[in-house]
């Protein structure tokens, strides 16, 4: 009876550690999509500047900052063990 | 019994381990991700300069120049060359002498009519400053001049 209980158990938590795993794998994922627009904006803007387009390079810095907002918004939320 | 509790105790070390690594790269891209926001806040905020851009004070840029003919000058500061054109009906034009591109030298090509940025063949209207051919992104950054009985002088640029 024991024996099996425990089998459960740990069928358990190796499930409950893969759902972790891959909620965080998910994640990083969406982070490092997030970087990549981050890393095209940041171009943008260098260029909106150099070509005097200021309203422009507001309009990118917003972007950053809301992207840099979701950013932390999803590693904060990240499930503890 | 001794044996199997050591080897959950070190399957929960690695497992462990994992979620800390997966953890550690999660706050790496934020902080990634924050150096990017830093990065455009300093380009909004002005830290690097602008070729072109200045103190636009009056500066005389020549004496008197020929139709067809191109002098060259610095404006708005000592290290913005720029290049000035007296068309053929004799009104006079002046741009920064940068290219866009990559910064090469813009020469005045008196029988095709256009300036002209030999590095990568980029081509201006000399009358506009926009980009006719080539890989330049941007027109080149205009510059007011003025006509007075002593001389031309540069008074502006129009960005």
């Amino acid at each position: 009876m024991n024996r099996s209980r425990g089998r459960l158990d740990a069928r358990e938590n190796a499930r409950d550690h893969s759902d972790l795993a891959a909620s965080l794998n998910a994640r990083i994922a969406i982070v490092a999509f997030i970087i990549v627009c981050q890393l095209w904006a940041l171009t943008a803007a260098l260029d909106a500047w150099l070509g005097a387009s200021p309203a422009e390079v507001w309009l990118l810095l917003g972007f950053q900052v809301l992207a840099f907002l979701s950013v932390l918004l999803i590693s904060r939320s990240s499930p503890k063990e | 019994m001794r044996d199997d509790h050591a080897h959950r105790r070190l399957l929960d070390r690695i497992r462990e381990d994992r979620l800390v690594t997966r953890r550690d790269y999660l706050r790496l891209l934020a902080t990634v991700s924050g150096g990017l926001l830093a990065g455009t806040a300093a380009v909004a905020s002005g830290i690097f300069r602008r070729r072109g851009s200045g103190t636009t004070t009056e500066k005389k840029v020549a004496d008197s120049v020929e139709p067809g003919d191109s002098f060259t000058f610095d404006y708005p500061g000592e290290d913005d060359p720029a290049i000035g054109v007296r068309l053929a009906d004799g009104s006079i034009v002046a741009y920064s002498s940068v290219c866009t591109h990559l910064a090469c030298a813009v020469l005045w090509i008196k029988e095709k009519n256009e300036l002209e940025c030999p590095c990568h063949d980029g081509i201006f209207n000399v009358r506009t400053g926009e980009v006719e051919a080539g890989p330049p992104p941007r027109p080149l950054p205009r510059i007011a001049l003025e006509e007075r009985p002593d001389g031309i002088y540069a008074v502006g640029v129009i960005e």
